[in-house]
C-alpha cells in the first residue's frame, strides 16, 4: 500500500536520509525505531508533505505520491498524531475536532450537526466525555484520543504516530494500545514511532531500525529481540556507550533533604554524597521533576528541610541556591532554558553576570566574563559559527543544551539537578553530555539525574532512586541494578 | 482541586461583574432618590450605547490576543470629516456612510500593517492613535465642530419608543454575539488567541481573519463614535480621547483576557460597559467630585481583574490564557 523506492534527503551539503526503501501492507503496523538524529522526523515529514525528497519515489494506494504541503497528505488519507498535540485547550472538543470545517447551516454553525458528528467521532475512539467538554478539563490520554478523532476524520489509510505514550499514564497508555489495535481490525495501516522499545515490540507488526539515515534493518517483529535492536540502533553494544567514572562516591553527604512535601510529592527523603551520580526514575506523573522543581525552588514546599554541607537550609529559592552550588537544568529547554533569540555569549553569561560585578558599583568587566564564556563553551563542545551574533535558536537541540550546561559550569556548582539532560538529543551530542558529566564529578561535584530512559541510569548512575505516585517507592545501589526490578517498582499500584 | 470547587469559582469569577453591577445599583438607589427610576435607567442605556458598541469590537481584537489602541482616534476622525462636510452642504443622511468609510479605512490600514508587514498590534494602532488624532485635529483647525441640529435629531430619535442609539447598540451588540458564538469565524478567533502557530496548522486562515477583526473593529469605533456625537451635538479636540482604554476596561471587566482566547459580548462586555456607565452616572447624581470618577473606575478594574486572575490560578485556568 506504501512504497518508498531509494528515499534520499539532503540538507545542504548533509545527507540526512540515505536509500530508504520499503514496503508497508494495507493495515500492517510498521514500528519506527531509531536514535534522535536517526533521520526517524526526516523521513516522516516526508511523508507528511513537510519536506521533499531529494532522490527517490513514494506510491501510495498504487498512485505515485508527492505531497507538497500539509493539506495534501491528509486529503490523500495520511494522518499525523505529532507528539505535541495541536488542540486548543479553550475550546470544546467538537469545536476543535471541526474548527476548520465546521457544519454550516445558513451560515451558522449547526450545532445539532456538530455534536452528532463528534459523537460519533468519540465513539470510535471510545472517549466517553461530551462533545461540549473543554479540552482544558481532559486528561493527556483523553487529549490524544481527541487527536485521533480528529485523525479518523478525514478517514485516513494510513495514521503515523509519533510518540504516542511518553505523556500517557499507564493506564491511558494501555487505552491507547487497545484502540491502535482495533484501528488495525479496520484495516487502517499504522506507523508507530517510539522509544519504548517493549511497546514497539509488542504492537508493530514489523519494526523498522533506522541509523545516521539509514535503514539498518526492517524485520517481523516477533522475530526481533529487544538486545538486537538496540546493537542495531545504537550501532555497538550498550555498555560500551556509558562511559566510566574514575572515581567513586565519598563518604560526606553534600545534599540531605527530610520529609519534604511539594505538590504531588508525599515525604520524600533524599541523600546525596560528593562524586556522587544519584538517578531519578519514574514514570511521568510520578513526581520526579515536581521534587527537584520544589527542592530547587520552582514550585512551592509545603513542608520539609534541607542540610547542605552540613549547615541546615530552608530557603529553596533558585537564586541562593545557586550562590551556593546547586543548579537546576530544566526539563524544558524550549520554554525555561535558552534564550532562543539571544546570542550563545548572553546565553551563557547570563546566570553568573553577578560573580563578576564589581562590589559597590556593581559594574560589570566584560573581559574575564568573556573568557570565562569563551572557557566554559570550549570545555562543553558546543559547535558554533558566532559567539555573540549567533541566535541560539539556530542551533541543534543538542548544542542548545551544551549551551545551558556551560550556563551553569560558569557558575562553578557542586550539585547538578539535570532533569532529562539528553531528551530530544542525538547520539554524538548525547555521548558528550555523559563524557562531561562525569568530568564534572571526577573534579568533585555531584549530579542528580532524573531520566525517563532507564538505560541511561543504568548506565550513568552510581545510586537509582525510583519515585511512583509522588513517594520514593524503592532504591537500587549499583551492584543490585536489575532493569525489571526497577521497572516493576516504578510501575506498581502504592495502594496495594 | 475537585470539579465542584473548580466550578463553582468558575461561576462566582464569571460572574461577578453581573454582581459587581447589582451592588453599585443597590448602594447609588442608597444614596439618590434620583438613582432608581426608569427614566434614569434609560438614561444610562443611551449614554452607554457608544462605548458598548466600540467595547464589542474590542472585545472581538481582544480574543485573537490583540489589541486595538485607534478606536478614540477612529471616533474622533470619522466625527470630524463628517461634521466638516455637513456643516459644508452636505446632506446629513450623506454623513452616515462617511463615517463608516473612515472607520473602514482605519481598521483596514491596522490590519493591513499587523498581517502584511507583521508588525505588532500594540505598534500599529498606536501609530494611528496618533495618526488619527492627528489628521482630525489637522482637518478641525484644533476647534470644536458643531454640527446643525438635524444631526442631533438622529440621537433623539426614537422608534417604538425606544431611543435610536439603544437601537443601534443592541443590533451591533447581537450581531457580533452571534459573530462570535455561532460562526466558524467566531470560534476561529478563540483558537487564533490561544496559538497563532497551533491555528495556522489547523489549517485556519488566520491573516484573513485578523484583517476582518481589525476592520470591524475599525468599524465599531466609527458607529460608537457616530452615537455618541449624536447625543453631544458637537465634536470638541478631545472627543474620543481615551476612550480606547474605556473600551479595554469595560471589555476586560467583562471577562475578556488581554491574553486572548477568552471573553464573550453578552453578558461579558455589555456589562463591564454598563458598569462603568452606571458609576459615572450615579456619581453625577450624587453629586460626586468629577476628580474621583477615574480613581473610583481604577478602583473597580483592579478588583475585578484581581478577582479574575485569583480564580484563573486556583481554577487551574492557565490553559485559558
Amino acid at each position: 500500500m506504501l512504497k518508498l523506492h531509494y528515499i534520499g534527503k539532503s540538507f545542504g551539503p548533509v545527507k540526512v536520509l540515505k536509500e530508504i526503501s520499503f514496503a508497508l501492507e494495507k493495515g500492517e503496523t510498521l514500528g519506527l525505531v531509531g536514535e534522535n538524529g536517526a533521520g526517524k522526523s526526516t523521513l516522516m515529514n516526508i511523508l507528511g508533505g513537510v519536506f521533499e525528497p531529494t532522490e527517490g519515489e513514494i506510491e501510495f494506494n498504487g498512485q505515485p505520491y508527492h505531497p507538497l504541503e500539509v493539506m495534501d497528505s491528509l486529503q490523500q488519507g495520511i494522518a499525523f498524531i505529532h507528539q505535541e498535540l495541536n488542540l486548543f485547550p479553550n475550546l470544546t472538543i467538537k469545536e476543535n475536532l471541526f474548527i476548520n470545517e465546521f457544519p454550516l447551516r445558513r451560515g451558522f454553525i449547526d450545532h445539532h450537526d456538530l455534536h452528532k458528528k463528534t459523537k460519533k467521532l468519540l465513539e470510535e475512539v471510545g472517549l466517553a466525555q461530551s462533545p461540549s467538554t473543554l479540552v482544558a478539563e481532559l486528561t493527556n490520554g483523553q487529549q490524544q484520543l481527541v487527536e485521533i478523532a480528529k485523525a479518523l476524520k478525514g478517514r485516513p489509510r494510513l495514521i503515523i504516530f509519533d510518540e504516542p505514550t511518553t505523556a500517557l499514564s499507564q493506564e491511558e497508555t494501555g487505552r491507547l494500545l487497545s484502540l491502535i489495535s482495533e484501528l488495525k481490525q479496520r484495516e487502517i495501516s499504522m506507523i508507530f514511532i517510539s522509544h519504548n522499545l517493549d511497546q514497539v515490540k509488542a504492537i508493530a507488526d514489523r519494526i523498522a531500525v533506522l541509523r545516521d539515515g539509514r535503514l539498518i534493518a526492517f524485520r517481523e517483529a516477533s522475530q526481533y529481540s529487544k538486545k538486537q535492536m538496540i546493537r542495531d540502533m545504537v550501532g555497538r553494544d550498550l555498555e560500551q556507550f556509558f562511559p566510566q567514572r574514575k572515581t567513586s562516591p565519598g563518604n560526606g553527604n553534600k545534599l540531605v533533604v527530610e520529609k519534604m512535601n511539594v505538590d504531588r510529592v508525599n515525604q520524600v527523603s533524599f541523600k546525596i554524597k560528593e562524586r556522587e551520580v544519584v538517578g531519578l526514575y519514574g514514570l511521568v506523573g510520578a513526581g520526579r521533576s515536581e521534587f527537584a522543581r520544589g527542592l530547587y525552588g520552582l514550585e512551592k514546599v509545603y513542608e520539609g528541610h534541607a542540610e547542605w554541607k552540613g549547615h541546615p537550609y530552608h530557603k529553596f529559592k533558585p537564586r541562593s541556591w545557586i550562590k551556593k552550588g546547586v543548579v537546576y537544568l530544566t526539563e524544558d529547554r524550549r520554554e525555561e532554558g535558552i534564550l532562543s533569540f539571544k546570542s550563545i555569549m548572553e546565553n551563557v553569561q547570563l546566570a553568573a553576570l553577578p560573580w563578576f560585578a564589581k562590589r559597590i558599583s556593581g559594574w560589570l568587566d566584560f573581559g574575564p566574563v568573556r573568557s570565562q564564556v569563551k572557557d566554559k563553551v570550549n570545555s562543553t563542545r558546543v559547535r558554533y559559527q558566532n559567539l555573540d551574533e549567533q541566535p541560539v535558536s539556530e542551533l541543534s537541540g543538542g548544542n542548545q543544551q551544551k549551551v545551558l550546561l556551560a550556563r551553569w559550569l560558569m557558575t562553578n556548582p557542586e550539585l547538578l539537578i539535570l532533569d532529562e539532560p539528553t531528551k530530544g538529543i542525538d547520539i554524538g551530542a548525547r555521548e558528550e553530555i555523559y563524557h562531561l558529566i562525569n568530568q564534572l564529578v571526577e573534579q568533585g561535584s555531584c549530579v542528580l539525574l532524573i531520566s525517563s530512559e532507564i538505560e541511561e541510569l543504568l548506565g550513568m548512575c552510581d545510586r537509582i532512586l525510583v519515585m511512583n505516585q509522588g513517594a520514593i517507592s524503592a532504591e537500587f545501589k549499583k551492584e543490585d541494578f536489575d532493569q525489571s526490578a526497577i521497572l516493576k517498582h516504578a510501575l506498581k499500584k502504592v495502594s496495594e | 482541586m475537585t470539579d465542584k470547587n473548580r466550578n463553582m469559582i468558575n461561576r462566582i469569577t464569571r460572574n461577578s461583574t453581573v454582581v459587581l453591577l447589582l451592588l453599585v445599583v443597590v448602594l447609588f438607589s442608597s444614596l439618590s432618590d434620583g438613582f432608581l427610576n426608569a427614566r434614569n435607567f434609560l438614561n444610562i442605556l443611551i449614554q452607554v450605547s457608544g462605548l458598548a458598541i466600540i467595547a464589542a469590537g474590542m472585545t472581538l481584537v481582544l480574543i485573537t490576543a490583540g489589541i486595538d489602541l485607534s478606536v478614540g482616534s477612529v471616533m474622533f476622525l470619522a466625527g470630524v470629516i463628517s461634521g466638516k462636510l455637513v456643516t459644508g452642504g452636505m446632506a446629513v443622511w450623506m454623513a452616515i456612510p462617511v463615517i463608516l468609510l473612515v472607520g473602514i479605512a482605519m481598521g483596514w490600514v491596522n490590519g493591513i500593517s499587523i498581517v502584511r508587514f507583521k508588525v505588532v498590534p500594540f505598534i500599529v494602532t498606536l501609530a494611528t492613535l496618533y495618526i488619527g488624532r492627528g489628521l482630525g485635529l489637522y482637518i478641525s483647525d484644533t476647534r470644536a465642530v458643531n454640527l446643525p441640529e438635524s444631526f442631533l435629531a438622529i440621537g433623539s430619535h426614537k422608534i417604538l419608543g425606544i431611543p435610536l442609539p439603544v437601537i443601534i447598540m443592541i443590533i451591533v451588540l447581537t450581531a457580533l454575539h452571534l459573530l462570535l458564538a455561532n460562526t466558524s469565524l467566531g470560534r476561529q478567533l478563540y483558537a487564533i488567541g490561544h496559538s497563532r502557530e497551533k491555528s495556522v496548522k489547523a489549517g485556519i486562515r488566520v491573516d484573513n481573519i485578523l484583517l476582518k477583526v481589525y476592520l470591524i473593529s475599525g468599524l465599531c469605533g466609527a458607529i460608537g463614535g457616530f452615537v455618541a456625537i449624536a447625543q453631544l451635538g458637537a465634536i470638541s479636540p478631545s472627543f474620543g480621547h481615551q476612550s480606547e482604554f474605556t473600551a479595554i476596561a469595560a471589555a476586560v471587566l467583562g471577562g475578556t483576557s488581554l491574553f486572548g482566547g477568552r471573553g464573550a459580548i453578552f453578558p461579558g462586555t455589555l456589562v463591564g460597559a454598563l458598569l462603568i456607565q452606571t458609576i459615572q452616572n450615579g456619581l453625577v447624581i450624587i453629586n460626586a467630585d468629577p476628580y474621583l470618577y477615574p480613581l473610583i473606575t481604577a478602583g473597580l478594574i483592579f478588583a475585578v481583574v484581581l478577582v479574575d486572575s485569583h480564580g484563573k490560578r486556583t481554577a487551574g485556568f492557565k490553559y485559558l490564557t
